[in-house]
């Protein structure tokens, strides 16, 4: 359920605005994603995808997130994941993903 | 009766009629207890009215009566005692004209009255009785002469007052020297009157009479006693004594035989239906009605001791001089008694009247009041069942009324329903032309319209949904015919390396879709060289699979294209800038691209993002299989437009085996969310790829082992598998 999927953002006091991502993103939920991505990249300059409650990142939520890694990078606004872990993480660093979208360990590190 | 099991009709009719009849009992209940309520308490409110003025008209009537008896011995006792003062009154002035007389002697000349000898004399003349000494004296004694001869002047009063009285009244003066002056009156029709024998004897003297003794001895006027006459009749005299020079000299008086009093009273309106009677103050009987019985006039009968205890007690209080209204008994009939006194002369009036005559108009009034209010009673008793028996009639016609509408409310309210019901089986046997025509303007017609427009709805759904499935049979025809151009770019050519001495080569693809995104390839290079791609596109469908066609022949193209020495992670950096250019929709693949040397079993190798392929070394008949991961990894192609690949190498010895494979294996996921993963993976490997199985074995048991992971579970990913084994140069 999109309730429980993606989670409403906050923006933090340097900028950032961090949404949250639960459960998968795969081929069924990569579109919603995308999204809701898009509308917070339209309205904030620094964006972050905290993926620490993702447990499963398919190939199409790596495009995904290609896709808004774009979107920003054209808007001249910053785009980033944070809290990967376990098997998304192993997946990100596999595909190089890490290092292209600049991936953080956690939020803190935004601060 | 079990309603659940009735048409709605016969529902609705029960309903309406138990409604209906509910109301129309309690109604009807009510109604007749209320009539009959009213009827009782009517009844019962004529009968007691009728009762209080029976019995008001009846006390009312008796007291009437009993004043009316009162008022008349009131009104007797004033009239007797009038006549009786009136006589008493004559007496006393016969008595002062005596004495004025005799006071007076000078004055008056002497006169002479005749003595009669005759039984029977002339009436109202005044003769002179000489007592046989007064005889033998008077000659000779000129003052009795002289007294006598004065004495006789009061004849002509004498003789006026006898004239007053036409009855056997006999008015005189008596001497007390002894003589006796009188004149008798006459009854009517009468000319003389009876001269007693004793006076014709000389044998009656006037002093040892009741009247004389009482006058003389009371020294004023007097109303004797009823005492007996010398007739022998029963009389009362009125008497008063007159005086001579002061001294008592005679008595004047005027005797009335009881029967000629009472004729004078009876002249006086007396009344003829009752019982009229005096009482003097001994309890006697001095006048009455009644000659015989216990009222008849007795000189010696005392009433107050009469057996008949009423009476006895009521003539007391007459002797007493008290008045009242009594019922009393006398000779065993009742009557009411009224009596006043007549304080004058000493006596008491009473008048009897039969009780039935006082009470009997009362009781006739009663009776016909009651009579009267039976009447009442039964018009108004026949004035209810008049009602009740309208009332009825009027319920049955109502109920009637009752059952013939909620018959026809039933039928018609029914009757759109069972339309209704007629044109949706008529609609849900297929015929969607139907139209439902109910104008009730109700919730029926809005249900017939809400079918009507259902209908039209479900027309247009199955004609849309005809065209859909059209629509759909053509993309299903499509992306079959897409899917099995997909399946021929793979290459389906085992056969072709099936004989190879170098190597034994097996790859499958099942799409999640109609089309995939997974590849794989595997072509000659030249004699010596087999080069090995499989790739996994992002995303599914038509998509990717278009993605795939142009990933393999960009990758394909480039391979061939390089030359023997080339560096392959170059290759892949050539075919990573043609796809990433014009790649707005950030596509991407992942790809293991590797060539391999079948003379010295040199494998060179890129991965570019892809899953780590597994090794199986194998030594003295036993495979060892790990993973064949880099440190450094590479990007996947598409995304990153100047990305840079390096190449990797390794020496395959003979048996030993490579599996490469997409995520859609390790990620094989089962109902309860759980992947496949790596380590199951290689387990799988290390149970099932052992050196006497060839790849398409292999793959087929690992698919197998997949495949029970995965179980009821929709398949998400496209799984793709390639296995190839190193048999020497």
């Amino acid at each position: 359920m999109a309730g429980e999927l993606i989670q409403e953002e906050r923006k933090l006091e340097n900028g950032w605005t961090v949404w949250m991502v639960r459960s998968r993103i795969d081929l069924k939920t990569a579109d919603e994603v995308y999204k809701r991505g898009e509308e917070i990249i339209a309205k904030s300059d620094k964006t972050a995808l905290d993926m620490s409650g993702v447990e499963y990142l398919s190939s199409a939520g790596i495009r995904a997130m290609l896709r808004l890694n774009k979107l920003a990078r054209k808007s001249s606004k910053e785009f980033t994941v944070v809290g990967a872990n376990g098997m998304p993480k192993a997946v990100l660093e596999d595909s190089g993903m890490d290092v292209l979208l600049k991936a953080k360990e956690s939020v803190d590190e935004l601060i | 009766m079990n309603i659940k099991k009735m048409g709605i009709q016969k529902r609705i009719l029960f309903l309406l009629l138990a409604t209906g009849l509910a109301t129309f009992l309690v109604i009807s209940a009510v109604s007749l207890v209320s009539l009959y309520q009213s009827r009782s308490d009517s009844l019962e409110t004529g009968r007691n009215m009728g009762e209080t003025v029976a019995s008001f008209t009846e006390d009312f009537a008796a007291r009437q009566a009993k004043k009316r008896l009162s008022d008349e011995a009131e009104d007797k006792a004033e009239t007797v005692e009038h006549i009786v003062k009136s006589i008493l009154q004559d007496a006393d002035n016969l008595a002062r004209s005596m004495t004025g007389i005799m006071s007076d002697k000078e004055t008056y000349p002497a006169r002479v009255l005749t003595t009669p000898t005759e039984e029977k004399i002339p009436g109202n003349i005044a003769y002179v009785y000489k007592t046989t000494g007064f005889a033998e004296r008077f000659p000779y004694d000129p003052l009795l002469q002289k007294e006598l001869g004065t004495a006789a002047n009061i004849a002509e009063i004498l003789e006026f007052i006898s004239r007053e009285y036409q009855t056997d009244t006999s008015c005189y003066v008596a001497s007390e020297n002894g003589y006796m002056i009188w004149a008798d009156g006459l009854s009517k029709g009468d000319t003389h009157a009876d001269l007693p024998d004793v006076y014709l004897k000389r044998e009656f003297n006037a002093l040892v009479r009741p009247w004389y003794i009482a006058a003389k001895e009371k020294g004023k006027p007097v109303v004797t006693d009823v005492y007996v006459s010398v007739e022998g009749d029963l009389e009362v005299t009125c008497a008063a004594p007159y005086y001579d020079g002061g001294e008592f000299a005679g008595v004047a008086g005027i005797s009335t035989p009881l029967d000629s009093l009472y004729a004078l009273v009876q002249e006086k309106n007396m009344g003829k239906d009752s019982i009229n009677f005096a009482l003097n103050r001994k309890g006697c009987v001095v006048l009455s009605t009644q000659k015989t019985g216990t009222l008849a006039v007795s000189a010696d009968t005392d009433l107050r001791l009469s057996g008949e205890q009423s009476l006895a007690m009521e003539a007391a209080s007459m002797a007493a001089g008290k008045r009242d209204v009594a019922l009393v008994t006398v000779d065993g009939e009742e009557y009411y008694l009224a009596y006043a006194p007549m304080p004058s002369i000493g006596w008491s009036f009473g008048t009897l009247v039969k009780r039935d005559a006082v009470v009997g108009p009362a009781k006739e009034i009663r009776h016909t009041v009651m009579s009267e209010a039976k009447k009442f009673a039964a018009v108004l008793d026949d004035f209810f069942f008049g009602n009740f028996i309208r009332m009825a009639v009027l319920m049955l016609f109502i109920l009637a009324v009752l059952v013939y509408v909620s018959r026809r409310a039933a039928r018609r309210f029914v009757e759109p329903v069972l339309a209704l019901s007629a044109g949706v089986k008529d609609i849900a046997k297929g015929n969607l032309d139907r139209k439902l025509d109910i104008k009730t303007g109700d919730e029926i017609e809005g249900l017939a319209d809400s079918v009507n427009e259902m209908t039209d709805d479900l027309k247009k759904y199955m004609d849309n949904l005809a065209t859909a499935t059209a629509d759909k049979e053509r993309i299903a025809t499509e992306l079959s015919l897409a899917q099995g151009i997909q399946e021929g770019m793979l290459p389906q050519i085992f056969p072709k390396f099936s004989n190879n001495p170098h190597f034994d080569l097996f790859a499958s693809m099942e799409p999640a879709r109609e089309v995939g995104g997974d590849f794989y390839d595997f072509y000659s290079l030249d004699d010596d060289h087999l080069a090995l791609t499989i790739a996994d596109v992002s995303g599914k469908g038509v998509p990717a699979s278009l993605f795939m066609v142009i990933s393999k022949t960009i990758l394909k193209n480039a391979a061939l294209s390089m030359g023997q020495a080339a560096d392959l992670g170059h290759m892949m950096e050539i075919s990573n800038r043609q796809l990433c250019e014009n790649n707005e929709e950030m596509m991407f693949v992942t790809v293991f691209f590797g060539v391999l040397d079948v003379k010295t079993g040199e494998f060179s190798y890129v991965n570019a993002g892809h899953n780590a392929p597994y090794i199986g070394r194998t030594e003295d008949g036993h495979t060892e299989w790990s993973s064949l991961s880099d440190e450094k990894k590479n990007y996947m192609v598409g995304a990153v437009e100047n990305a840079v690949y390096d190449e990797r190498k390794i020496t395959l010895k003979p048996g030993d085996m490579l599996f490469v494979y997409t995520d859609g294996v390790t990620e094989a996921m089962n109902e309860n969310g759980e992947l496949y993963t790596d380590e199951r993976l290689e387990a799988t490997l290390g149970r099932v790829a052992t050196p006497d199985k060839n790849a398409e074995t292999i793959l087929a048991e690992v698919r197998a082992d997949v495949a029970e992971h995965v179980g009821e579970a929709e398949s998400s990913d496209d799984v793709t598998m390639l296995g190839i084994r190193y048999l020497g140069a």
